[in-house]
């Protein structure tokens, strides 16, 4: 149980934080979420927060800024349903709960492109979405050789 | 009681699901369906933009541009920004770069700069003190 717990907290916990804060500190202050932190009197905290940041963002790379946090939360994303169904990709439910977050996300891309979805189409957000699947399953894979560990 | 405890799995991960679903559309950009407010900038503290545009100029009075560096958020950078009115900024600030010969100097500069619209900005004067 414990084990999960931290599981729970680096794979899961830290990467979905890790995405967020790329983009609450490093991306265009017009994204929905800031209308959220201004709803709940947060935007002053945020805004404070990026202009100590400021700096970093010309240094960083925009494949970091834009395609690394969503390929973070599929990581996180599948590594959460690994954990709730311990890894079994045999069984098809389990199959499709642990694949949901690449296919859910692929799926965005792909409307992307043909502008039904809000967005632009990035090959590299699709590799980042692969990476993002392929990472946990090898991770979890590696963690729990012995699926009895984690009941 | 297998029943109950797969119906559990499945709304848990539904629920863990939704809460990236959240997370994607907290990320969405709310450009595309509201445009921005064009006179925006007038009313905006821009500080951080103004040092970095004033560094550019800075740059092209240097020997050596390329070796330019500048103090950073932590060494109190936006403290060396004033705000003035009508969108002017006034930077008194310092730059460490290469001299004709070779050595690391710290020059120190103070200038106004003036935002003129939404992405552009003029520079009013510049004085480099060596």
């Amino acid at each position: 149980m414990k084990k999960i717990t931290k599981d729970i907290a680096v794979h899961v916990f830290l990467p979905v934080c890790v995405g967020a804060f790329i983009y609450i500190l490093f991306r265009k202050e017009s994204l929905t979420v800031f209308l959220w932190f201004d709803k709940v009197s947060l935007l002053d905290t945020v805004m404070s927060l990026r202009d100590v940041v400021i700096g970093f963002k010309d240094k960083m790379p925009i494949i970091i800024l834009y395609s690394l946090p969503d390929g973070i939360w599929v990581y996180s994303a599948t590594y959460l349903m690994l954990i709730i169904w311990k890894g079994n990709m045999k069984n098809i439910t389990a199959l499709f709960w642990i694949s949901a977050p690449l296919f859910l996300s692929i799926e965005t891309e792909l409307l992307q492109s043909i502008h039904i979805v809000q967005g632009s189409f990035c090959l590299y957000d699709m590799a980042f979405y692969i990476i993002g699947f392929i990472l946990p399953v090898t991770i979890f894979r590696r963690h729990y050789a012995n699926p009895k560990v984690i009941i | 009681m297998q029943t109950q405890k797969l119906l559990f799995k499945h709304l848990l991960s539904l629920v863990g699901l939704l809460v990236f679903v959240f997370l994607a559309v907290g990320s969405t950009d709310t450009n595309n369906s509201k445009p921005r407010d064009p006179n925006a900038w007038k009313t905006e503290d821009n500080k951080s933009m103004a040092y970095i545009m004033m560094e550019d100029f800075v740059k092209r009075r240097l020997k050596s541009p390329s070796t330019a560096e500048f103090p950073g958020v932590f060494d109190g950078k936006l403290d060396h920004v004033t705000s003035l009115d009508g969108q002017k900024y006034r930077i008194v600030s310092y730059v460490d770069a290469q001299n004709s010969f070779g050595a690391q100097i710290r020059t120190r500069f103070i200038g106004e700069i003036q935002q003129v619209s939404d992405d552009q900005w003029q520079l009013i004067s510049l004085n480099l003190l060596e």
